[in-house]
């Protein structure tokens, strides 16, 4: 077997020696840090650093299957795999950006919308006419050509002119050409195995950066190959799940890769190339078989947008800012990152049962701190380990999700193909006497009882016209395909049928259980019995506090009763898992669940799948990226303009008169000086946006509204004058409106459900908690219709409670790492006087060191570890590649009536044994 | 012509089913389908191309390496949702073959990422599909247009070949109502 292993081990370096593969090498790049309002303006700028994120889980235990399968040694085989896996992603990676830097592949617009540059015909088509989830041919038979091209031998220029019979590509706007790079700039994408979060990104753990972080800084590059390997050093990589690296393009000094304008109209569709190429390209490039040998049949088969991620390294963004549901979905991935994720698991939207949206994070955390290590970096002893956690919540959760989705699914499958919903709720009338439907005064159990009442509770709670705040939320599965594209192999149901089944269910249990004389059925001597509610339910409704035993109660009822729909195996396992339903009413309410789980598939589909045919990217660490979108952020508002009288002036106007969507009057606000509101502003006054008419926001008012429209509850308006913003919230429905109802009809707040979760105001009244910030939850959704004028008001929301803070005022610093090293590698610490030009991305050192250094970083690849400069004459450095001190001569000038000096260059003599550092 | 030579075929395979298939990964990281014959199996013959056995090379599907919606059902309701229905045409599945637009999976799948290798109970789930205690059946599964996992479509047993059922209504199965 070793024989065997140590052949393929030869074979392996053959094939890489024999291609040239290679993962990209490193250098350290400039840090740049910002403060939030600077970081909310950046994040439409597209990075030149990003992350690149790998779990090679499931291709490792495919290796591992294929090597018990085969009978081969399993735990070298998997190293193997593993490390293959890792370099056939980089050595693509970099060589996709080779060939985008080369023209020898064109650039893929990332935005499909704009006006201003040209985007390649034939490509706009096929990617209009892909659908978010589904498989999209066109666009790999476009990919087909290009690649094909791509990977000729012809040369460059020759791919350059075959690549027009693809499309219509634009000589310039299509490609990375000659004039976006200085002449001799190095055109290799750095790359570095991350061992541990250091202050090398120190733009993640801090705004301004003090003395202190500087001499951090300095340390650290000493102290680098403790942070840093090469990516292809697979002896560093010690985790063999994941490894996280550090990508950077070229932008060292004058060493420019792209002029800054350039890049940053070409920028988002660079890395939308990369992103789009990479995914295609794993599949089916005819490199991918050297660069995985021997493993890359089997590879092709990864799921690589599931296992690869790119993560803008600081605030500047992959892509172009967007606010949209997907977008937002896919930023909440977030959560995934935190340290405290498992603790506050149970709270956070995305993994509820009844989930607000992905926009829930934005009313929740309005103004996030940033940049000051939100996601945890820091509690982790290396950067694998971060990477670990993270990509275990995420994939725990993933699973979760998925579980719940099969089993709705399963639940939808078998109940909609054998029950009818009027065969149903004659077997809903039959377990309750007769009661529901027939009007019977038979006596219920107290069971029955319970039972009765989780029932209409549950679908009062999530279907009722009136009371239901999560029935206008759900109406997106009457649209929405994503869970069709999802489940399209074991659903045999469309997710429109099935809502509509579920819809067409509630609908008239909802009506049955409002003619039920309620006082008959539950007395006053009734006791509920609050675990029997669905988890769902007493997880929305009692937060927690109560905790459902509904798995146990069917469990017991099976024991003595045949259920009523159930798998075969049922009759030999007596396994619950293998029951469908167990009752009429088990099948009822499990179908709340079923919607449930599709609905908060369909909402947070981005998070947990790819829906698109390119590698996923989300603004990690910038929580601004989708507030800046949405408008909830506005980081010029604070420099240039007077918060208070615009809060006041706009407090004014609406309070007389209630009107969600209004924008309102004059505010002592300069017309066009607040950027990302000029929409907003004309002449002076803050009007609605011209966009929408005041009909059509009213109509999207009412319609995501629908759980208010026609409540017979006052709205109470809170007009303190000395908190103008009150008036725009809701302060709730008084729970005596509501309560007027129940004589009548079944309210959750009946009988003895008022209890201990009083305070939080869902179970006196479902509509009480409808507020302002629910009301722009819902509304958030719909962004693409009403958002911006919904956003504004959130926004503005959101500077109220900034006023304070003072980061507001765009702010950014540069540090260069080898200058903050070589700065102190001169003085023995980084002087006072030397933190100013430092942050400015200048270096401190005296006039003969400078010239230095510079024609050392211009000549050699490396930076100076320590001085013995003789300012007039020879002197000697020592180099970060060289183990022998070189020696430099310079010669120093005083300076005249200035006083300046200045320092001349003569020679450097390099010994023989460090040739190799040059250039 | 096609007609007649498709019920002679199915007269002779009916007639003497004898026909093994095994999976085989080579060292390159290839999937291979081994099919070999016995003596009087013509159709599987003229599928070897004359020979008493052959190899077929099964691409491996996009997202199979994965622990996608489609595999984990798969996986999880192997024998459960997931059943034998009647007797096909052991043709069909040398079509299915030749189409090459297909996905195998066995409780030794490489692409179980969703239970442990050859587990006892996925070993039990698989069994349960055929009666006559074959050790690995093999469930074949068709292709999206993507090439993704789709699915289920046939499932060879040692004493032939079945077509496969997803259980969704208890009228044409043993789910039960009362």
């Amino acid at each position: 077997m070793k024989q065997l292993l140590a052949a393929l081990f030869i074979a392996v370096s053959t094939i890489s020696a024999n291609a040239t593969y290679e993962a990209p090498s490193f250098d350290l790049q400039p840090l740049k840090f910002s403060n939030r309002a600077k970081c909310a303006l950046e994040s439409g700028k597209p990075t030149k650093k990003a992350f690149l994120l790998i779990s090679n889980v499931d291709a490792a235990k495919a290796v591992y299957r294929l090597a018990k399968f085969q009978g081969g040694d399993v735990e070298e085989t998997t190293k193997l795999g593993i490390e293959r896996f890792r370099f056939s992603v980089l050595s693509l990676m970099n060589l996709i950006h080779q060939r985008l830097v080369n023209r020898e592949l064109p650039l893929l617009p990332s935005d499909l919308t704009r006006t201003e540059s040209h985007i390649p015909s034939r490509y706009k088509s096929i990617m209009r006419s892909c659908r978010m989830g589904e498989y999209c041919a066109a666009l790999d038979d476009y990919l087909d050509d290009i690649w094909a091209i791509a990977s000729s031998k012809r040369s460059a220029g020759s791919k350059y002119l075959k690549f027009f019979e693809v499309d219509n590509y634009h000589s310039r706007e299509s490609y990375i050409t000659e004039k976006d790079y200085n002449k001799d700039a190095p055109r290799e994408m750095n790359c570095a195995y991350l061992k541990k979060f250091s202050p090398l990104q120190a733009h993640l753990f801090g705004t301004k950066p003090t003395r202190g972080a500087l001499e951090s800084i300095a340390d650290a590059v000493a102290d680098r190959k403790q942070k840093f390997a090469r990516c292809d050093d697979f002896e560093a990589q010690e985790n063999l799940q994941v490894a996280a690296f550090e990508l950077g393009l070229p932008d060292l000094r004058e060493k420019s890769l792209f002029r800054k304008e350039r890049w940053e109209k070409k920028g988002f569709d660079y890395w939308n190339s990369v992103k789009i190429y990479l995914s295609y390209a794993f599949r089916k490039a005819p490199e991918m078989e050297a660069m995985a040998y021997p493993f890359g049949p089997l590879f092709t088969g990864v799921n690589l947008e599931e296992s690869v991620m790119l993560v803008p390294n600081g605030c500047r963004s992959l892509s172009p800012a967007k606010c949209d549901g997907d977008r937002l979905a896919l930023n909440s991935i977030r959560e995934f990152a935190k340290e405290d994720f498992r603790e506050n698991a149970l709270e956070l939207d995305i993994l509820s049962q009844t989930p607000n949206g992905p926009d829930d994070d934005l009313i929740e955390d309005m103004i996030p701190s940033v940049n000051v290590d939100e996601l945890d970096l820091a509690a982790h002893t290396s950067a694998s380990k971060w990477l670990e956690a993270f990509s275990g919540n995420l994939s725990s959760s993933r699973a979760l999700m998925k579980k719940r989705l099969i089993k709705g699914i399963n639940h939808f499958n078998f109940l909609t193909n054998s029950i009818s919903v009027e065969k149903l709720l004659t077997l809903l009338d039959q377990q309750f006497k007769g009661k529901l439907l027939s009007g019977n005064k038979a006596e219920l159990s107290l069971e029955e009882k319970n039972e009765l009442y989780y029932l209409c509770s549950e679908f009062s709670f999530s279907q009722h016209e009136k009371w239901s705040f999560i029935r206008g939320n759900l109406e997106i599965l009457e649209n929405s395909e994503i869970v069709d594209g999802l489940t399209s192999q074991i659903s045999t149901v469309s997710t429109r049928d099935n809502f509509a089944y579920f819809m067409k269910l509630g609908d008239a249990v909802n009506k049955a259980c409002y003619n039920l004389k309620q006082h008959d059925v539950w007395d006053d001597d009734f006791e509920l019995a609050r675990e029997g509610f669905s988890p769902w339910y007493t997880a929305k409704v009692y937060e927690h506090k109560v905790k459902s035993n509904y798995d146990e109660r069917i469990s017991e009822y099976v024991k003595t009763k045949r259920p009523l729909i159930a798998f075969p195996q049922f009759t030999e396992t007596q396994d619950a898992g293998d029951i469908i339903c167990a009752h009429a009413s088990d099948c009822a309410r499990k179908t709340i669940e079923a919607t449930l789980a599709l609905y908060s598939a369909t909402q947070y589909a981005s998070t947990f799948w790819s829906l698109e045919q390119k590698i996923k990217s989300p603004d990690l660490f910038n929580p601004y990226a989708e507030r800046t979108a949405c408008k909830v952020y506005d980081p010029w508002f604070k420099t240039r303009s007077t918060l208070f009288s615009f809060i006041w002036d706009m407090g004014q106007t609406a309070a007389s008169a209630f009107v969600p969507g209004m924008i309102y009057t004059k505010a002592d606000l300069q017309p066009r000086m607040v950027t990302s509101f000029r929409e907003l502003v004309k002449d002076g006054k803050i009007e609605y946006d011209t966009r929408y008419s005041k009909e059509k926001i009213l109509t999207s008012i009412t319609a995501d509204f629908g759980p208010l429209t026609g409540v017979p509850c006052a709205v109470s308006v809170n007009r303190n004058p000395r908190n103008p913003l009150a008036h725009l919230r809701f302060t709730g429905i008084t729970v005596g409106a509501c309560q007027s109802e129940r004589e009548y009809n079944l309210n959750v707040n009946s009988a003895s459900d008022i209890g201990a979760n009083g305070e939080s105001g869902h179970s006196e009244c479902l509509s009480c908690s409808l507020n302002f910030e629910s009301m722009s939850g819902v509304v958030a959704f719909a962004s693409q219709n009403v958002g911006p004028v919904f956003f504004l008001v959130r926004g503005i929301y959101n500077l109220y409670k900034a006023l304070k803070d003072p980061f507001n005022i765009p702010r950014s610093w540069v540090v260069h790492p080898y200058d903050a090293y070589e700065t102190k590698a001169l003085y023995g610490e980084i002087p006072k006087s030397c933190v100013h030009s430092l942050r400015k991305g200048k270096s401190c050192l005296n006039s003969c060191a400078q010239v230095v250094s510079e024609k050392v970083r211009e000549k050699t690849n490396g930076f100076i570890t320590s001085f013995n400069l003789n300012n007039n004459g020879w002197g000697t450095f020592t180099h970060s590649q060289c183990d022998k001190p070189i020696r430099v001569r310079t010669y120093e000038r005083s300076g005249g009536d200035d006083r300046q000096s200045s320092c001349r260059f003569s020679r450097m003599e390099i010994p023989a044994s460090c040739k190799g550092v040059l250039k | 012509m096609r007609v007649f030579f498709f019920l002679l075929c199915s007269f002779i395979v009916l007639n003497s089913f004898a026909l093994n298939l095994s999976t085989e990964w080579t060292m390159v990281s290839r999937k291979m389908i081994h099919v070999s014959c016995e003596e009087d199996e013509t159709v599987c013959q003229n599928f070897c191309q004359g020979h008493m056995a052959c190899m077929t090379e099964e691409k491996v599907c996009k997202n199979c390496v994965g622990t996608s919606i489609a595999m984990t059902y798969a996986f999880q309701e192997m024998g459960r949702s997931i059943v034998a229905g009647d007797q096909l045409d052991p043709y069909f599945l040398f079509d299915f073959l030749s189409q090459k637009n297909y996905v195998t999976l066995t409780s030794r799948s490489v692409y179980n990422l969703v239970d442990s290798f050859d587990s006892m109970s996925l070993r039990r789930k698989f069994r349960s599909l055929c009666q006559d205690g074959t050790r690995y059946p093999m469930v074949f599964f068709n292709k999206t247009e993507g090439g993704e996992f789709g699915r289920a479509q046939a499932i060879w047993c040692d004493s032939g070949v079945f077509q496969v059922e997803y259980l969704s209504s208890p009228q044409s199965t043993e789910v039960e109502v009362f």
